[in-house]
């Protein structure tokens, strides 16, 4: 597919645990077009976050190819995917993982640190993804102070901030009650739709997965349907 | 960006880097004053001329020579000046005060010249006996006036059968450095022999200035090598290496120092090494995302081990900063004895920087790598 942003082709993943050699993904191939928002749904151990952190460069796979916009991720070694991951992917997690003693500002502000952006460009776009999430009132807040729902907005936010081309989600709303829930799905929605970003979306929650394009199912290393 | 990673770091647990930052102050205070008093342990106090050589008994610094050896070194080729000094000792109990008596001659200022007077004193010392040069800071503390008597209970009997002495303030001395020095009184060795029953004719320490520094270990040589295997055997060299020779009689002091720094910084390492790599171990899912934004593995080892620097410098700073404030305070609460004794040099600041890269370096190393080698997949698998 010509346009697509990510192509992962013959995938296979596999891990030594002892004697015994372990298949995450075996043989696995897809294609996610931009602007996509596609939900990933399995059972635990099928492979979903293995297939993410592939596609997000924080893994290389055993064999196989995985790219993205143009990009061999698995040619490339340590330093330059992080450099690659700095500038074209944006993670957002289940436990939001924000630095506690940061203010929502600050932890957004991290991944700029990176560039060799001013301090007041550094600002302007810190304050443009708070206010995408609609946080920009709580930008001085430590994520203690913060709900569960506005920690996750931060952490999207930090995903933002730096313009990636595509957003890896890993049960982004799996820490959170449902009325949150469909909050921040709501705002991954408007990402995808008003800003373009294209979405993988990993989560064990039909709900969330509807809010998906399309939805795919992964089993024992497979796609299933 | 370093800086906002190490802040993020170091406030994560505020209290446990106060106590961390405390506990390496503490260590660099007791290095900073153990090093500031390091030169009254090792005798090389500022202000020791090394052009002065002092013969003294071999077995018993506080023993005698006879006053004959007083002419054989004035004799020796390379001597330019000799002079001489016997010390009684008072009995606190009996005297006026409980410092030393230099019995002495006058050229004493002349010779020794960090012991210094006016030439009135000199002049009136020589016209009365029993004259004797309060030191000024023996003076403030008594307040000793010309003219008033000095009464003591000596450790020399007098010709009279008591050990009672008595003398006239006809002036006073001070000395350029070692202040303690001012805390005794100068008197006439040639009415103090006279006047004593025992130990007649003998003096205890005998100080020669040489021409040169670099003959007097020859002369020192030459002196204790004549008196070899006699009654009289002396033990002669720089004031600063018989200062030193003497503390050394007492034990190596230098030796005890260092194994106790060795052990104040062996904890310093152990418990900036156990922070450290707790502090790493707690933030696994914090370098994780960091990773995974984009940091690389070797900003985040860069990171932890200039973490580790700040900790160690803070303490640095404070406990060096700390020693160097305390040093006025013992000084003054010592009634300036110990000023010129106690001091920090330049080196001992260099030698607590070197120790601070040092320990920073060897603390940090295993956590950095540790931040290092971390696998964002897996460190965020266990989350």
């Amino acid at each position: 597919m010509s346009d697509s942003l990510v192509s992962v082709k013959a995938v296979n993943k596999t891990y030594q645990r002892g004697g015994e050699k372990l298949v995450v993904l075996d043989d696995l191939s897809l294609e996610v077009p931009k602007g996509d928002f596609l939900a990933l749904m399995g059972p635990s151990g099928s492979g979903k976050s293995t297939l993410l952190n592939l596609i997000g460069g924080l893994d290389t796979p055993t064999s196989g190819s995985v790219e993205v916009d143009g990009e061999r991720l698995d040619s490339l070694n340590s330093k330059a995917l992080s450099k690659w991951r700095s500038s074209h992917v944006g993670f957002i997690f289940q436990f939001y993982n924000l630095l506690p003693v940061l203010t929502a500002f600050r932890n957004v502000e991290l991944p700029l640190l990176l560039t060799k952006l001013s301090g007041s460009q550094r600002k302007q776009h810190v304050e443009t993804a708070l206010n995408i999430v609609s946080l920009a009132d709580r930008a001085s807040h430590k994520p203690n102070e913060l709900s569960g729902g506005q920690q996750q907005r931060v952490a999207i936010a930090r995903a933002l901030v730096s313009d990636p081309d595509i957003l890896v989600c890993d049960e982004p709303t799996g820490d959170l009650d449902r009325d949150t829930a469909t909050d921040i799905l709501n705002l991954l929605q408007i990402l995808n739709r008003d800003h373009g970003k294209t979405i993988l979306m990993v989560t064990h929650d039909p709900m969330a997965a509807d809010s998906a394009k399309r939805t795919l199912h992964l089993d024992k290393g497979r796609l299933t349907h | 960006m370093y800086w906002v990673l190490i802040k993020a770091s170091l406030f994560r647990k505020k209290i446990r880097t106060f106590l961390t930052i405390a506990s390496i102050s503490i260590a660099f205070l007791l290095f900073g004053l153990l090093n500031s008093m390091s030169a009254i342990f090792t005798g090389s106090m500022q202000g020791m001329a090394a052009d002065v050589i002092m013969v003294m008994p071999k077995y018993n610094m506080f023993g005698t020579q006879p006053y004959s050896n007083v002419e054989y070194v004035r004799s020796l080729e390379g001597v330019e000046k000799v002079t001489h000094m016997t010390m009684m000792t008072s009995d606190p109990l009996g005297s006026m005060f409980d410092g030393m008596i230099f019995a002495t001659d006058e050229n004493i200022f002349d010779v020794y010249t960090r012991f210094q007077t006016t030439e009135e004193s000199k002049e009136a010392m020589l016209q009365r006996p029993d004259g004797v040069l309060v030191g000024k800071l023996l003076a403030d503390q008594k307040g000793f006036k010309v003219g008033d008597k000095v009464r003591t209970k000596a450790s020399f009997k007098h010709e009279d059968g008591t050990f009672n002495w008595e003398f006239e303030v006809v002036g006073f001395y001070t000395v350029k450095n070692l202040t303690g020095d001012e805390l005794g009184i100068m008197a006439n060795y040639k009415y103090i022999d006279d006047s004593r029953m025992t130990m007649k004719g003998t003096t205890g320490y005998i100080i020669a200035e040489v021409l040169s520094p670099e003959l007097a270990d020859g002369i020192s040589n030459k002196i204790d090598k004549n008196f070899e295997n006699s009654d009289r055997a002396t033990r002669s060299g720089p004031e600063n290496q018989l200062a030193m020779e003497m503390v050394g009689d007492f034990g190596d002091i230098e030796l005890i120092m260092n194994l106790i720094l060795s052990a104040v910084f062996f904890t310093i390492l152990l418990v900036t090494g156990n922070t450290m790599s707790q502090a790493v171990r707690e933030r696994t899912a914090d370098l994780a995302v960091l990773k995974s934004i984009g940091y690389g593995d070797f900003q985040l080892f860069v990171s932890v081990m200039l973490e580790a620097f700040i900790i160690i410098f803070s303490g640095l700073i404070v406990g060096m900063g700390i020693a160097l404030l305390m040093i006025p305070l013992i000084i003054a609460a010592s009634q300036d004895m110990l000023q010129d004794a106690i001091y920090l040099t330049s080196s001992a600041f260099i030698t607590a920087f070197l120790i601070g890269i040092l320990v920073s370096l060897v603390s940090s190393f295993m956590p950095a790598r540790q931040a290092l080698k971390l696998k964002v997949v897996d460190a965020l698998a266990k989350g």
